[in-house]
């Protein structure tokens, strides 16, 4: 085994909610309302619903091979090889999350904060502690994330508190004005489909209480998800879907209109605290994936060999993916086939597979009780 | 040893990053805080954006000093550009600390620039990292640049002048100043337009009733005044600065009416009575004044206040006709009067209602009026509309100023007055 620490349920729907809010609490309102106006909310609850498909997916296929995770039991479903292609598309897959996350991370900070500092000053620096955390193990991410959590939710909840005298809930209506369809083509965008809990897939055997996933990542979706619609609400209660359109990254605008009292003001540096926080979480844990996958893939003893050259990979690749803050966007901002295939497609095609095997292999039974005397 | 000796020099390599400070460090001492920012637009140049920065210096305000030759709390520094970018640019070229935006509080467009459209405005302030999406837009009529030459009166810097100015309007109903977000949502929302406060600078009282002005003449020069008598362009100005020591009574500014846009160009101005008759229909008038005239001896005048305001509108669609109707329901009391009728009889009081009804029917009416002139729905009917029936509404979206400029408003309004005040009879002298 490459992980040595244990994480309770707990933990593991914290790190979830992490992965799912940092990210998409800055850049969802803003592709959402684009499309759907005042209904940008509905998409997000939508997405909620395919996040908890593929969750449900991910934990009946982790309680069906109790002790291994999606690169170990694609082997021994699929056969060696075939098994560590699909194995090495989902370590790929974590990768370009990681370089995806530390391109917005710096296009934010230098469109909004530091306009004159280089984009790698922020990459470099985040993907080198994201590295060390990586190497120091994923119990201590977990525990560094319990503490880190507490900051980030608490300061969207002071911002969103603090806003609500502007609230004019009149501007989400008229509601249900867009079409069934189209909601659910924007719900399955990547960023708003809750889709981080494929990551369980990962670490589920790494859990104390592996049964609990399935309602410690039901309970992150939905707060997360809760979280994320009811930011959007807010957004859309205070400017109206036309006005939103219009700017890159709506809980920065909204939190530049807050203004209580003339005194309280400028909270700026509480989007920012969110921000580089979240991302820092959400960059150390996919980077884990990652480099779990692959080391279990090549057959390393160790995890730590692969640590420092993916994080490379991923600064050279969020380099080199995107020209302009335009691509990022349109990247960003449409659904397209690849996750689709990656969070559903082959979970479903997994599940399918064991749920034959289970079915035609006589000798199942036979080795189950044996797994169980160990 | 040979471990630990590569461990130190790895943290003094990492510590050496921190000591380079960031990229966009600055001191405050090397800041110029801009407080104002007044945008003119000058037709006809290559470089038609003119641009007036209040710059206030943050030491003096700290200090309170204002005796001394250079003591003035506030520098101000134009330029012009083709942009506002430029403008700004060639501004910092006269000053000698860095130009910082994140203080701007407000915003005053000139005349000639709210004609020519306000996009290039908005699109800085939403850009622009420093400029604060919550400043205030301001429409002065005439320059922009000669209100910001006006000197203060009760606060240390213009800039806090005009502040104060903007946090009480909250309080009178004869203006509704508008952050920059506020004014963008307006003008992007279908079935609405935008609009903001007005600012105008006008010649002290004194200049425009000529009985007071006959009554300083002895004392004090004042004959300059003669030629300008609509003083609120820009001649004003260079006379109140050039006339030095001689006590001249200074030009005020003073914040009421409002300036309606169509889309992002100036359309045309309400004054403060129209501006109040259009606030009825938002629900914002409370805390005003209303005077009626006394339903029982004409000639005589009573004085209302306003203390609570509800407004209603709801749109009603009959046979492809969109009309609407509106509900003000008013609650207040009777402040003063100028006669001395008993007023507060249950009888009078009724009639006092109704009379207070039809007035304010009356201004919300011109205002409706105004409006509908000036094709400019501030009120937001199409908005209404969209939010009721969004498919009526996206039919007519295309020509919506059109179809409001003729549209058809009920106005229903309900008025309690409560009390009276402490004086339970009126006080009549004995002949």
């Amino acid at each position: 085994m490459l992980e040595k620490g244990k994480i309770s349920p707990r933990q593991s729907s914290l790190l979830l909610i992490m992965a799912l809010i940092a990210t998409s609490i800055l850049l969802v309102p803003a592709i959402t309302v684009q499309q759907l106006k005042q209904d940008a909310w509905l998409a997000v609850l939508m997405g909620t619903l395919w996040g908890l498909v593929t969750l449900y997916i991910v934990c009946w296929l982790g309680s069906k091979h109790p002790g291994q995770n999606i690169y170990e039991y694609t082997q021994t479903l699929l056969g060696k090889w075939p098994g560590k292609i699909v194995g090495l598309i989902y370590a790929w897959t974590f990768l370009r999350i990681v370089a995806i996350v530390i391109r917005e991370f710096g296009d934010f900070m230098t469109t909004s904060f530091m306009p004159n500092t280089p984009l790698s000053v922020f990459s470099i620096s985040l993907i080198f502690l994201a590295a060390w955390a990586v190497l120091a193990g994923l119990e201590v991410l977990a525990r560094m994330n319990e503490f880190i959590i507490i900051l980030v939710i608490s300061s969207l909840f002071f911002i969103l508190s603090l806003s609500l005298n502007n609230w004019d809930l009149t501007r989400i209506q008229p509601m249900f004005t867009n079409s069934l369809l189209s909601i659910i083509k924007v719900s399955f965008i990547p960023e708003v489909w809750a889709a981080d809990s494929i990551t369980l897939a990962v670490i589920i055997p790494f859990l104390t209480r592996p049964r609990q996933a399935f309602a410690a990542g039901t309970i992150a979706t939905l707060f997360a998800q809760g979280l994320l619609a009811t930011g959007i609400i807010a957004v859309l209660a205070i400017f109206g879907p036309f006005l939103l359109q219009i700017t890159r990254f709506p809980i920065l605008t909204f939190v530049r209109a807050i203004n209580v009292g003339q005194i309280l003001s400028r909270f700026e540096v509480l989007v920012m605290v969110v921000w580089v926080a979240g991302v820092f979480i959400k960059a150390s844990y996919y980077l884990y994936c990652a480099c779990l996958g692959l080391a279990q893939i090549t057959g390393l003893k160790e995890i730590r060999p692969v640590v420092l050259p993916l994080g490379t990979v991923a600064i050279i690749w969020s380099f080199s993916m995107f020209e302009n803050i335009g691509e990022l966007e349109t990247a960003v901002s449409n659904p397209r086939l690849a996750p689709l295939l990656q969070y559903l497609g082959i979970p479903l095609f997994l599940l399918i597979v064991t749920w034959l095997k289970e079915k035609f292999d006589k000798n199942k039974p036979r080795r189950r009780r044996n797994e169980k005397a160990n | 040893m040979k471990k630990q000796i590569s461990m130190l020099l790895l943290l003094l390599l990492c510590f050496s990053t921190l000591i380079t400070g960031c990229w966009d460090h600055i001191a405050i001492e090397d800041l110029a805080l801009v407080r104002t920012i007044a945008i003119d637009y000058l037709p006809g140049r290559r470089a038609p954006y003119l641009v007036t920065l209040a710059i206030s210096l943050p030491a003096d305000i700290a200090g309170g000093e204002t005796t001394g030759g250079g003591g003035e709390p506030t520098q101000l520094f134009s330029a012009v550009g083709a942009t506002l970018n430029l403008a700004i640019e060639q501004a910092a070229l006269n000053l000698s600390r860095r130009l910082f935006l994140s203080h701007a509080e407000v915003i005053l467009i000139g005349e000639e620039m709210a004609k020519h459209g306000l996009l290039h405005i908005l699109d800085f302030i939403s850009k622009h990292p420093q400029a604060r999406f919550s400043t205030n837009l301001l429409i002065t009529k005439g320059f922009a640049q000669t209100v910001m030459t006006t000197s203060e009166r009760l606060e240390v810097a213009i800039t806090e002048e005009m502040i104060g100015m903007i946090e009480l309007a909250r309080y009178s109903p004869k203006s509704e100043p508008l952050k920059a977000y506020e004014f963008i949502q307006k003008m992007v929302t279908p079935g609405q337009d935008a609009y903001t406060a007005l600012m105008v600078k006008s010649p002290p009282l004194e200049e425009e009733i000529p009985e007071l002005k006959n009554e300083q003449k002895p004392d004090s020069q004042g004959e300059s005044s003669g030629g300008e008598e609509n003083g609120d362009s820009s001649s004003g100005s260079s006379d109140s600065s050039g006339g030095g020591g001689s006590k001249k009574a200074q030009e005020i500014l003073t914040l009421a009416g409002l300036a309606a846009f169509q889309n992002d160009k100036l359309a045309g101005f309400l004054d403060s009575h129209e501006t109040r008759g259009f606030l009825w229909f938002l629900g914002r008038t409370s805390h005003t004044l209303l005077a009626v005239e006394n339903p029982e001896k004409p000639g005589e005048t009573i004085s209302l206040f306003i203390a609570r305001v509800q407004t209603k509108i709801k749109p009603h669609i009959k046979n492809e006709q969109i009309s609407f109707s509106v509900e003000v329901i008013t609650e207040g009391d009777i402040r003063s009067q100028t006669g001395r009728t008993e007023i507060a009889t249950p009888e009078m009081i009724k009639k006092i209602n109704s009379a207070k009804a039809g007035a304010i029917k009356q201004e919300m009416e011109k205002a409706l009026h105004k409006m509908q002139k000036l094709k400019v729905d501030l009120v937001g009917f199409g908005t209404i509309l969209r939010r009721h029936d969004p498919e009526t509404f996206s039919s007519l979206e295309d020509r919506w100023a059109e179809e409001f400029s003729k549209l058809k408003v009920d106005i229903v309004v309900t008025s309690n007055i409560r009390r009276t005040g402490l004086q339970a009879h009126p006080a009549r002298p004995q002949r």
